[in-house]
């Protein structure tokens, strides 16, 4: 199915002078069988946005379309959709086989025949002979994938995920993604996804939508977003990045002892992202040079070729960070950290060399 | 209404001191124990105080006479089991009307409660507060100033000494109770399993049916149980409005005991007792094992 949203709008509020503004002229397209992902911080409006296509809330302005048809009348239980919440909300009083058949039950599919398709979904979550349990005796990532399982029960237009991980333990992330991606592969069913981790979504994704504050910051495919992002806060949320802010001038970005190629920013107050793994750092004088000398013995800094020097630096201090030491670089009241093999001496000066393609310039909003 | 409810709260302690979760290491067993004992004292010392009581108005129920000196009564009499169970009493009518009135009572008010609590706890709409607050002036106000209100409009609506006025009265008195036990359960329940279930294609009938009912189950019952006991115990109201036509239990045992015949007073006492005890434990015991009871209203 194909999912469209335009231009939709919706304020929230006790009354109508504190009404906010949750979600501002929202529109993206999501293809038939793609993986699209939700992105933004708590707060942009993604879950409220998730909401509007389930039919729970009612947008104020614009609309929702399956497959080109306005589906804005239609209360969520016609909206024929799967969706599995952050809290998962399996039905206490049920077994989790019940549970899986609750939709089947809906659409009046018998008893039998809906118990048989219940057990068969759940061994496609692995979880075979769950059945006759109660949905309180399951661990986390169980229930979570109890609820995906009852999710793709009914055999929805589209699946529409909340934050469907953030409850559970990192190591159980993984394995759960690849259940979502291969139930997906092999369901062929449209995929719409909340997420605030951007690293998950670029993992996941066809196309990924990043929300701030209600609107629609950028929409593309995964490479896109990384390689070009449109704001300060989708470039910053790709790993560890340090950001600086300065000033831009005839496409130059300047601070302290820094400066960036900033084409294509006006001038004016500016903020720099750069991200940790495109920085390296070197010795900035000859009479430095013993203080690293260990550390270039051991391999540090081979500053790649297409690394530009950016200037220089004094380093605040060193932190072991496992696979190699951060060093703290005092620019302005800022920091600029940059992993290095070797820690640096303290209040010693150095040379920042940084990837054009790891760093990127934004206008400040004033 | 004297001893039931503090008997029943004693045996949800006592079941609270025994089936704590298993505990974990040894001195924390030790100290488990200790607040066992605690635990039992407090539970023993409020069984004292219903029990006790209770054993009185069984001893004077088989007793003519018990003058002060005396530590127990010397004179066993059958009288007052003899009266209660004579043709005059009609003894099974009266109580059959009481607990018919009372089971009445109780599902008129669950229902209605039931539907204010959805209205408070699940809409926004104008003068929520007030209508919340509306929900409880039956307690602000005196039982005697509105039972005088309540006999002018039951009687020019015809109502007066019928038993459907008996019910709609008490249920007038009940509703403040069963719509607070209800208002909490919704609003600690939420909506969040019914947009669950919706989700999952169930219109607002079945969402009500297959979700909300057995979610909010023990909340049914207890605001059930307490509109029964309200109802059944409720004599100054039946009083007015059933004009005494209308004969329950509470009513008939009144005389005896301003008469001051103790002993016919205490037979019926003992009957009003068993007679709630045990559509109490019918609700408490029998219903609430139906319901499963691993439900979790915050963790779905």
């Amino acid at each position: 199915m194909r999912l469209d949203v335009r231009g939709v709008s919706l304020s929230l509020g006790e009354r109508k002078r504190d009404a906010r503004k949750i979600l501002d002229d929202v529109s993206f397209t999501a293809p038939d069988g793609a993986f699209v992902s939700l992105l933004g911080e708590s707060g942009a409006g993604k879950s409220t946005l998730l909401k509007v296509v389930a039919g729970i809330l009612l947008q104020d302005e614009g609309s929702v379309c399956f497959d080109g048809r306005v589906v804005d009348g239609l209360p969520s239980h016609k909206r024929n959709l799967g969706f599995v919440f952050q809290d998962v909300r399996l039905f206490p009083h049920m077994s989790v086989a019940e549970n899986v058949a609750y939709p089947l039950r809906m659409a009046g599919v018998v008893k039998r025949e809906r118990l048989a398709r219940a057990a068969d979904l759940l061994e496609r979550v692995a979880l075979a002979g769950f059945g006759d349990r109660s949905p309180a005796t399951l661990s986390g990532g169980q229930a979570q994938r109890v609820a995906l399982a009852r999710a793709l029960a009914g055999k929805p237009a589209a699946l529409l995920l909340d934050e469907p991980f953030s409850g559970l333990d990192e190591s159980l992330r993984e394995d759960m993604r690849s259940l979502v991606l291969r139930l997906h592969r092999e369901e062929g069913v449209t995929c719409v996804m909340v997420t605030h981790d951007a690293v998950e979504a670029l993992m996941m994704s066809d196309v990924v939508v990043a929300l701030d504050a209600g609107r629609v910051v950028q929409a593309g495919v995964p490479q896109d977003l990384y390689e070009r992002p449109a704001t300060r806060k989708i470039a910053a949320s790709f790993g560890d990045c340090s950001v600086l802010s300065g000033e831009v001038r005839g496409g130059a970005f300047r601070a302290a002892g820094l400066a960036l190629p900033a084409p294509g920013v006006r001038d004016g107050a500016a903020v720099a992202v750069l991200r940790h793994c495109g920085l390296s750092l070197a010795p900035a004088d000859a009479s430095e040079a013993p203080a690293f000398a260990g550390a270039s013995a051991s391999g540090v800094a081979p500053v790649p070729s297409d690394a530009l020097a950016i200037g220089e630096a004094t380093v605040r201090c060193g932190v072991f960070a496992g696979e190699s030491y951060l060093a703290r670089l005092d620019v302005n009241d800022e920091t600029l950290t940059v992993p290095v093999a070797a820690l640096p001496k303290p209040g010693s000066t150095a040379s920042v060399f940084a990837d054009p393609g790891a760093c990127f310039v934004f206008s400040a909003p004033k | 209404m004297s001893g039931q409810e503090p008997e029943v709260e004693a045996a949800r302690a006592a079941s609270a001191g025994t089936e704590g979760p298993a505990g974990g290491g040894r001195p924390r067993r030790c100290r488990r124990r200790k607040r066992n004992g605690a635990a039992w004292a407090l539970v023993a010392l409020q069984a004292l105080c219903v029990v006790g009581p209770v054993a009185i108005i069984v001893l004077w129920a088989f007793t003519s006479a018990w003058p002060w000196p005396l530590l127990f009564p010397e004179t066993f009499t059958t009288r007052g089991v003899e009266e209660l169970f004579g043709p005059s009493q009609r003894l099974g009518e009266v109580l059959a009307t009481s607990v018919g009135i009372a089971l009445a009572c109780a599902l008129l008010t669950v229902v209605v409660a039931t539907m204010a609590a959805a209205a408070l706890s699940r809409y926004r709409f104008c003068g929520r507060d007030v209508a919340r607050f509306a929900v409880l002036v039956p307690f602000l106000i005196p039982a005697t100033v509105f039972a005088m209100g309540v006999q002018v409009a039951f009687l020019r609506a015809g109502l007066s000494g019928t038993v459907v006025g008996v019910v709609v009265c008490h249920a007038i008195v009940a509703l403040p109770y069963a719509a607070l036990i209800m208002v909490d359960a919704m609003q600690a329940a939420g909506s969040r399993l019914e947009d669950q279930a919706r989700l999952c294609g169930a219109g607002p009938v079945r969402v009500w049916a297959t979700v909300t009912a057995p979610t909010l189950a023990p909340a049914l019952l207890s605001a059930a149980s307490m509109s029964y006991i309200l109802s059944f115990s409720q004599y100054f109201l039946t009083l007015l409005v059933g004009a005494g036509k209308v004969k329950t239990l509470a009513l008939v045992m009144f005389p005896y005991l301003s008469s001051g015949d103790r002993t016919i007073a205490s037979a019926y006492g003992i009957v009003f007792l068993a007679a709630t005890l045990a559509v109490f434990l019918l609700f408490e015991v029998l219903l609430r094992r139906q319901v499963s009871r691993e439900i979790d209203y915050f963790n779905g």
